[in-house]
């Protein structure tokens, strides 16, 4: 089921690509790539030279050009802008021991240089249960019903928050001057304070509930 | 875009003459491809062809600072010209990031500067910037430096702008909007005025930065081709002298009214003869008729940061008929925005921001909802970027975005949720309507409510994606078979931050297996599972994963303001990286891998 779906996203992909959704410049980048890589032999002048992927993981950024080989082979996972997308195989690294979190129950907890063998252990352990996709997929199924988290506070942006904190200060002191700043603060301090409870006079909250 | 591929055959002949192609030729070529996608694939042909765009690169952003080496960056491109870098998650602009969680200059200046021979401009966006960092770039570049740009960037004083202004005679452009920076004393001003003949623009916008406006004069006296000056908050009136200096002055931001109600005082104030650009601070009701003698000419007009009322707007945007960019906050109201649509026909950029939640005696109810965007769809044809926060919204309006709008490059919709009543929802109709017309999108943001976009909706998002590189989604489908439903309609979605939502660590993890151009991931609001470890789902060569946990010590973390990060829910980011995980990660940072 996944290999198949797997290859029905590629097929997709690269059907999208000659769509058009590249430029045409970049498609045809891509099928001169396959050209070379099925024709190296002839041109080369003796032997043959396997063409070298760089991959970027941004735009013009930094590729794996010097790598060795069998990074270099593990690299083309990433997906590619244009041309054909590549299978290969995943390349496991392999450490006796490593770092192991483990959220529980709200709370956090790290070990250090935890053996592999106990960690897969209870990694099996802990997903015993519906650890397929198609569980997933029922999981979700299950979920429909099941209510969404409370609602986050719409975040502001910090240089407006600044703005409107200055603006509410200078609504509340009358004609601030700029050369009496220390004043202009004290004042509106004094404002603050002899309208006690004024709910207009309260600064607005950094985010609203 | 596309258009024809060639046939193999005809590509056959053609490259059959590949080995008389020289060198030479090639360079030449690859010089005059600037689109960095067209660029990559190039580099992916062979071996030669990947040594000559490197070669020939002159910039490259890079996206995200974790996701590669500086070396690598270095090795790769040793001719590189000009350089962006990212850092922070987006979410640091709304106070959601800590300011001590990463994002160091300090390793990419360290390796490149002064190896990088060619370099002579750096774009530094929301990363943390030591005035160490900033002496080490100019005892490398100091005198090849052309633009430096700082955007959102913390960490240094103005002892680093005093060492810019004394050894970078050479540059054009500084730019240091939004950042925080330690003021101590406006020397670096005048140093910069008396050093520098050549600048062009100059913005420390929004930094709460001191400067003496004899500086200014003595700046626009030295430096003829200043084109463009935004600068923190001075009064109007002390800058006639620096406006009869500044002949060549086009884009100005940052003056400000700090005499309410007397207008005596900036009735001298006479603007430089070809300003087009205009923002100015505290501007209200009184203080408008300023810019009425040259409003016709005004290309682009910022009032988020003005006092102005919904009826101000109205009267100040009849008397802007060629508007190119227009940015207010949701004050301006609908009825402010059927003024734009019937005055303002040549307009590309409207971005509406979110005033105060508390309107006060100035501001009318409502704020901006389907009419007010109607009216700017039906009357701005030509927009290629809308973002709007609004009280209300129906799918009729979206749809009118979709089928006038067809040039929108850009669009963001924010549903505040003070009203509690909101006219249409779903809008799946409508997202569906806007995706499928605005076929030239490449960012799109949508943050609603719960109800807001149902998994059908959420499903035509993905479906109807595109060619759509970035994403933000909130408050947006109802269960985890929406989500996997969208991820497995976005092909092309590069950068995804989704806040809000109730999908499942499994779901988020089997989303994003399945978009297969993916390198970013932001989230936070999502179903926890009890173990976390879900989220190791989605583990695979390359692609690091970082955990931060909700915790009552998020509150301690404050920013250089002062201010805490008010904000304690969980947080993951994932991303592609060659560089292997991060070094530097705070404590409260955990990243997770596979044992």
């Amino acid at each position: 089921m996944a290999g198949s779906s797997e290859q029905q996203l590629v097929a997709n992909a690269a059907a999208t690509t000659v769509a058009g959704n590249g430029s045409r410049f970049a498609v045809t980048c891509g099928l001169l790539r396959q050209y070379m890589k099925e024709h190296s032999g002839s041109n080369g002048g003796g032997g043959f030279l396997p063409a070298v992927t760089a991959m970027s993981l941004m735009t013009g950024g930094a590729d794996a050009e010097e790598e060795a080989p069998e990074v270099r082979k593990t690299m083309e996972l990433f997906p590619q802008q244009a041309g054909t997308l590549k299978d290969t195989q995943e390349r496991k690294e392999i450490t006796e021991k490593a770092q192991l979190t483990i959220f529980y129950g709200g709370s956090v907890v790290v070990f250090d240089d935890f053996p592999a063998e106990k960690a897969g252990e209870l990694m099996k352990l802990a997903g015993s249960r519906d650890s397929t996709a198609a569980a997933a997929v029922s999981d979700a199924g299950a979920a429909a019903g099941q209510p969404c988290l409370p609602d986050m506070p719409i975040a502001r942006k910090v240089s407006l928050q600044r703005f409107l904190e200055k603006r509410k200060n200078r609504i509340v002191v009358a004609e601030p001057l700029p050369e009496s700043e220390k004043k202009e603060a004290e004042s509106s301090k004094r404002a603050k304070k002899d309208d006690g409870g004024a709910s207009w006079l309260q600064v607005n909250p950094t985010l609203s509930l | 875009m596309g258009g024809e591929v060639p046939e193999p055959r005809r590509l056959n002949r053609a490259l059959s003459f590949d080995d008389w192609v020289p060198d030479e030729a090639l360079h030449l070529v690859m010089g005059h491809v600037e689109d960095p996608r067209d660029r990559e694939a190039a580099s992916r042909v062979c071996r030669r062809w990947h040594r000559i765009d490197a070669l020939t690169r002159k910039h490259v952003t890079v996206a995200f600072c974790y996701a590669a080496r500086p070396a690598r960056l270095r090795e790769r491109f040793p001719r590189l010209e000009s350089l962006s870098l990212k850092g922070k998650p987006r979410a640091a602009m709304y106070g959601l990031i800590p300011d001590d969680w990463g994002a160091y200059a300090a390793p990419w200046i360290d390796e490149l500067a002064a190896p990088l021979e060619c370099l002579k401009a750096l774009h530094l966006r929301r990363m943390t910037v030591t005035d160490a960092d900033i002496a080490a770039l100019v005892r490398a570049r100091g005198h090849m430096l052309q633009e430096l740009k700082l955007d959102k960037c913390i960490g240094f004083s103005t002892d680093a702008l005093r060492l810019v202004a004394r050894s970078c005679r050479s540059l054009r452009t500084l730019f240091l909007e939004e950042c925080h920076i330690t003021d101590k004393g406006g020397e670096w001003l005048h140093e910069l005025a008396v050093n520098n003949s050549v600048l062009v623009t100059l913005n420390f916008y929004m930094t709460e930065l001191k400067v003496a406006p004899a500086d200014l004069e003595l700046l626009a006296k030295n430096c003829k081709s200043l084109i463009s000056l935004k600068m923190s908050e001075c009064d109007l009136s002390d800058l006639i002298s620096f406006f009869q200096t500044a002949n060549a002055l086009q884009d100005f931001a940052g003056g400000a009214f700090y005499e309410v109600g007397e207008l005596t005082k900036y009735e001298k104030v006479k603007f430089p003869p070809r300003l087009c650009f205009l923002g100015l601070t505290y501007m209200g009701t009184n203080e408008m008729p300023v810019i009425f003698p040259f409003s016709m000419k005004l290309k682009k007009l910022d009032l988020q940061y003005t006092f102005l009322t919904t009826e101000d707007h109205c009267q100040i945007i009849a008397k802007c008929p060629n508007l190119l960019i227009l940015e207010v906050r949701n004050v301006i109201g609908d009825r402010g925005l059927e003024v734009v649509g019937d005055t303002c026909k040549k307009l590309r950029r409207l971005r509406i921001e979110r005033g105060d939640d508390d309107p006060g005696l100035q501001e009318e109810q409502g704020g901006v909802s389907q009419l007010g965007l109607t009216a700017v769809a039906v009357g701005c044809r030509e927009l290629e970027y809308i973002a709007a926060y609004v009280s209300d919204i129906t799918n009729g309006a979206l749809e009118s975005i979709g089928t006038f709008c067809k040039n929108l490059y850009d669009f963001r919709l924010v549903l505040l949720d003070r009203e509690r009543q909101v006219t249409d929802l779903p809008l799946d109709n409508g997202v569906c309507a806007l995706l499928r017309n605005c076929t030239k999108l490449r960012r799109f943001a949508l943050y609603l409510r719960p109800g807001g976009l149902s998994d059908d909706g959420l499903s035509y998002i993905g479906q109807y994606s595109g060619n759509i590189q970035y994403m933000l989604l909130g408050n947006v489908g109802e269960s985890d078979h929406g989500l996997i439903r969208f991820a497995v309609g976005c092909t092309n979605l590069q950068k995804l931050e989704l806040r809000s939502c109730c999908f499942s660590e499994r779901a988020l993890s089997l989303a994003v297996l399945q978009m297969p151009s993916l390198r970013y991931i932001w989230v936070q609001g999502y179903r926890a599972s009890q173990t976390g470890l879900d989220l190791l789902l989605m583990a695979r060569p390359f692609w690091n994963i970082e955990f931060t946990p909700p915790s009552p010590e998020s509150f301690n973390h404050m920013t250089e303001d002062g201010e805490p990060c008010v904000d304690s829910h969980a947080q993951v980011l994932a991303y592609y990286s060659l560089a292997g995980r991060r070094s530097d990660c705070p404590q409260w940072v955990i990243p997770l891998h596979p044992a």
